[in-house]
């Protein structure tokens, strides 16, 4: 009878070790999947902050008494630099870069010349892929975000989380600009009808 | 962006009788005339009673020929009114190419393929069937177009209570992403071996062109160098001229991040 019981306890036992085990080993996972995915939303935004300097260059030349705008654009992206990672402050900050962006795009319809310029035209081509970019990571990234807080807060997840020190304080990279909800089309951008 | 409207002339939606059916009814008919004849020879039940059972079996091949044939030339007056090209059987190359993609094993069998442009994208539509006794994937109607770039296997498709029980136990082979719209995860499944790509190609205006379809529109593949568009069972009428333009709208709606190459990090 004693032996009985010995191997049911040992049996309950071992299932509990290993779904703890699975639900550990998700839970890590999942967090370093949302490490990976903020890599390729961090690359995305650096190829878009390495843009502003070509543009601020190349509107300069045909645009002059457009100061006011490129300038906002240098502070813009000077803000970015100095706010750190994933932050609400980064994302604000990016968000006043892609409003930024937008404002230097849209003075460029004023400037037949600059709108017709290879180098710009160029720019404007990566500058939309850049933001389709970033959108598609930071919607990847997000859900990474989604599937790690869904699985923390849950049971069983939620038991073992507090235990092993996995905190649900990981946050969604949101873009508070709703014109960077959506990226722009390429038609606005390259000047098409 | 909504498919275009179909062409100006169109004829009257046709329905294809099942090819199995016919083709066992065909035998049967066969079968049932040769014994008829054989009582007719030898004589001794020779009668009318005889003479109208096989007038009847007579009468009822040549009105499902005649069926099978009217479905035919309705079908192949709607891919001549779209321009397009119509050939009664594959000539072996599709059967090749398709075969593992649709599941449909070695014995797959393609008919009634249409090739053509539609928006200047060039299509192949046709339907299978399996001769191979070991699966029990019936026909499919399938338009197939050049995909942009080679991809990892991509699924779309509506979710199905069988399914959804299985991704629930945790039985399926691939787990179903979800996105941010609850609306389109509720209602769509959506596999593949990348999650990220799966996020590259499934933008927001995608979700929502794709909420919009009609119910059971059709399963979505990406898989290699080919987008395929399938459904189970056969074109009817104007379901080919709708599949082909769905197919090419869905290729419209790609972001180009989803159509090039990676971007090197």
């Amino acid at each position: 009878m004693v032996a009985t019981w010995v191997l049911v306890g040992s049996g309950l036992t071992a299932l509990v070790a290993l779904v703890t085990a699975m639900q550990y080993n998700r839970m890590v996972g999942l967090r370093n999947r949302i490490q990976e995915s903020w890599s390729d939303v961090d690359t995305e935004l650096r190829r878009r902050h390495d843009l502003v300097p070509n543009l601020v260059a190349t509107v300069q030349g045909y645009a002059t008494h457009e100061a006011n705008v490129l300038g906002a654009l240098t502070r813009a992206r000077a803000a970015v630099a100095a706010s750190a990672a994933r932050t609400p402050q980064q994302a604000a900050a990016e968000s006043a870069l892609g409003s930024a962006l937008d404002r230097v795009v849209a003075v460029a319809e004023g400037y037949p010349e600059l709108k017709a310029s290879a180098n710009f035209l160029a720019l404007q081509s990566e500058l939309t892929l850049t933001e389709d970019r970033i959108q598609a990571a930071r919607r990847f990234y997000n859900a990474n975000v989604r599937d790690y807080r869904n699985q923390v807060r849950q049971f069983p997840g939620v038991l073992l989380a507090g235990l092993v020190g996995m905190r649900d304080d990981v946050a969604c990279f949101e873009v508070a600009s709703p014109q960077e909800r959506q990226a722009p089309a390429v038609a606005s951008l390259s000047g098409a009808p | 962006m909504m498919p275009a409207e179909p062409g100006p002339r169109r004829p009257a939606p046709a329905t294809p009788p099942n090819a199995k059916t016919v083709a066992r009814l065909a035998w049967l008919v066969v079968a049932v005339a040769a014994v008829a004849l054989v009582w007719l020879y030898v004589g001794r039940f020779a009668g009318e009673l005889l003479a109208g059972i096989l007038a009847s079996v007579v009468l009822l091949g040549a009105l499902l020929a005649a069926v099978g044939k009217g479905w035919q030339r309705r079908y192949v007056a709607l891919v001549a009114s779209q321009g397009w090209t119509y050939r009664a059987d594959d000539d072996g190359a599709r059967a090749a190419r398709f075969a593992g993609t649709l599941a449909m094993g070695e014995g797959m069998g393609v008919r009634d393929v249409v090739t053509g442009t539609c928006e200047g994208v060039s299509f192949e539509a046709f339907h299978t069937r399996s001769n191979d006794a070991r699966t029990d994937v019936p026909g499919m109607a399938v338009v197939a177009v050049r995909a942009p770039r080679s991809a990892p296997d991509l699924r779309i498709f509506e979710e199905e209570a069988p399914q959804t029980f299985k991704q629930d136990l945790g039985l399926g082979d691939l787990a179903d992403i979800n996105f941010e719209s609850d609306a389109f995860s509720r209602r769509f499944f959506v596999q593949c071996r990348q999650r990220r790509f799966a996020y590259d190609v499934i933008t927001p205006a995608m979700m929502e062109w794709l909420l919009q379809r009609n119910r059971n529109h059709g399963r979505w593949q990406w898989i290699g160098d080919w987008l395929i568009h399938y459904n189970l069972g056969a074109f009817t009428g104007d379901h080919l001229v709708t599949a082909v333009q769905e197919t090419v709208a869905f290729l419209r709606l790609l972001p180009r991040i989803a159509t090039e190459p990676p971007a090197a990090a």
